[in-house]
């Protein structure tokens, strides 16, 4: 009996074996291309780079697209006139960059750098003020604001006086604010009196705020009220006895609406930015869970 | 026995076609990623299949803004995509791509956020007879028929005062680096009335398109890139 015909003869004898042989076979053929369509479909690539990368590092992609503007932006040139050199050196570039922040990732840089946390912040802070950043000003609302804050909206002014103190306890100031007052030459008076330049402020116009921070409140107080040539005092301060003698005023001025409208402008979009910021602050608060220690508050 | 037969056979066949078609829009989605954006290939497949993918991304996301035949809206400053007229780079695939991908003033750090069009008139950097000048100026660029003396003062405070040229450029073709429009190219994304441009200088401009990265994978954001590109060159293949 020839080989063919002994099969055939098994397999008439056997009809449950062939059945199961050719199922197996087809489920064989079954799983082969199911496995082959699975591990070829678009983005389930297991092995090799997605197309739509230049390379992977440490399975983190980095995007066609921006290989291409990376080396546009370092050649200057459109991307297909970079040579080959060019497009090795940037794609080199782009994986030690993409590797360096994936260790810094490791060892929690954001932890410890406070450049890095700057960075972050300000990464997510542009992501939430980027409907702000790109509103427009509304006339009504300009005006609106600064009839509610006008008196943000100043010039500063200036003053240049002269700050005389007591030499020592014999200085006579009710004599000198009289001989200055008079009209007596202020330097004569000063030497005449006892007193003498404190010092404690240039000479020349000094903006108001400056005067403050260098003479203190109670001194300030007296000087800002005073007109050319005007002389206040005496003002006592830490025991010493201060004359004041305004050579020169110019008051803080009010701006108007048209002259302020920029600077109203930045500060709505500034207050516009916070209240944002705070309102995605305020989210991540209510998500986060946040515990606080004993005897502190945040 | 003939009868299973003949079952398994069709299973492995409609298994084998289905296959064959995943292995046939794989071949394409890896031709349209794979390559280069401004290298694809001139395979009319390829186009068909980018723009089918591209169509059902474009009618969900995008169309609320650009329209549902990409003809945009001046009311709201959105361009209309069939003109081939770009805002920012060449208009080249990859350049749309890139703006798909990162966004307009999108709070992406990648994006598109150089520079906005200050509201000359709100802040009253220019004063509404200065602005009329210098719109009718810019209407002067490509329409004829302008008052004479009325486009000379406008020219004259665009190359000084206002510092329009400072963006727009001397010669008023824009800088496509910064997003900067061209003035005489007559595409303007607002309307070019003389209405739409006062208001334009007067009001200012801050359009916005939103980063789609992370949001449609990048075989659908390169198949709206070459769609757009298709559209705009009217090429035969889209």
């Amino acid at each position: 009996m020839k080989l063919d015909q002994a099969v055939s003869a098994r397999a008439a004898q056997d009809p449950a074996r062939r059945t199961l042989l050719l199922s197996a076979a087809g489920a064989v053929a079954g799983l082969l291309l199911g496995g082959y369509a699975l591990f070829t479909a678009g983005g389930t690539i297991a092995a090799g780079v997605p197309p739509e990368d230049v390379a992977l590092v440490n399975n983190r992609p980095i995007l066609q697209s921006d290989f291409v503007t990376q080396t546009q932006i370092e050649t200057g040139a459109p991307f297909h006139d970079a040579t080959p050199a060019d497009r090795q050196h940037v794609l080199r570039e782009m994986i030690d960059e993409e590797l360096l922040v994936q260790r810094g990732l490791d060892v929690d840089l954001a932890a410890s750098d406070p450049d890095v946390r700057s960075a972050m912040v300000a990464g997510v802070n542009l992501q939430v003020d980027a409907e702000v950043l790109a509103s427009q000003p509304d006339p009504a609302a300009l005006r609106a604001y600064y009839a509610a804050h006008a008196t943000r909206y100043t010039i500063d002014g200036t003053m240049d006086v002269r700050d005389l103190v007591a030499r020592n306890a014999g200085g006579d100031a009710g004599a000198l604010v009289a001989a200055l007052r008079g009209g007596m030459d202020m330097a004569a008076a000063t030497t005449q009196y006892g007193f003498l330049d404190s010092g404690r402020l240039g000479h020349g116009d000094n903006y108001d705020f400056g005067v403050k921070a260098k003479f203190g409140d109670a001194l300030y107080q007296a000087a800002v009220g005073l007109h050319d040539g005007q002389v206040a005092g005496p003002v006592t301060e830490d025991g010493a006895m201060h004359v004041l003698v305004m050579l020169h005023r110019k008051p803080a001025t009010q701006l108007g609406f048209d002259a302020a409208r920029d600077t109203v402008w930045q500060d709505m979009q500034r207050e516009a930015r916070a209240h944002v910021e705070q309102a995605n602050l305020d989210f991540l608060r209510a998500r986060a869970d946040i515990r606080v220690a004993a005897g502190f508050s945040p | 026995m003939k009868r299973m037969l003949a079952l398994a056979c069709c299973a492995l066949l409609v298994a084998a076609l289905v296959d064959g078609v995943t292995w046939h829009r794989n071949r394409l989605r890896t031709a349209l990623v794979g390559n280069y954006a401004d290298a694809l290939p001139a395979d009319p497949a390829l186009h068909q299949y980018a723009k089918q993918l591209a169509l059902t991304a474009y009618a969900k996301n995008c169309a609320g803004c650009h329209g549902a035949a990409l003809q945009g809206d001046t009311r709201r400053g959105v361009p209309d995509l069939r003109r081939g007229v770009w805002l920012y780079d060449f208009g080249r695939v990859s350049d749309i791509e890139r703006t798909i991908l990162y966004g307009i003033r999108s709070g992406n750090a990648k994006g598109r956020n150089t520079t906005d069009m200050p509201a000359m008139g709100i802040l009253h950097r220019l004063t509404p007879g200065e602005i009329s000048d210098v719109a009718a100026y810019v209407m002067s660029l490509t329409h004829q028929g302008m008052d004479s003396p009325t486009v000379a003062r406008g020219a004259a405070i665009y190359q000084g005062k206002g510092e329009c040229f400072d963006c727009h450029g001397a010669d008023a073709t824009g800088n496509i680096d910064w997003g900067v429009p061209s003035l005489n190219d007559g595409a303007h994304l607002y309307g070019d009335s003389m209405a739409d441009i006062t208001t334009s200088i007067h009001d200012g401009r801050h359009g916005m398109c939103p980063a789609w990265v992370g949001v449609l994978d990048p075989a659908t954001i390169r198949a709206l890139a070459l769609m757009l590109h298709d559209a705009a060159t009217g090429n035969p293949k889209a």
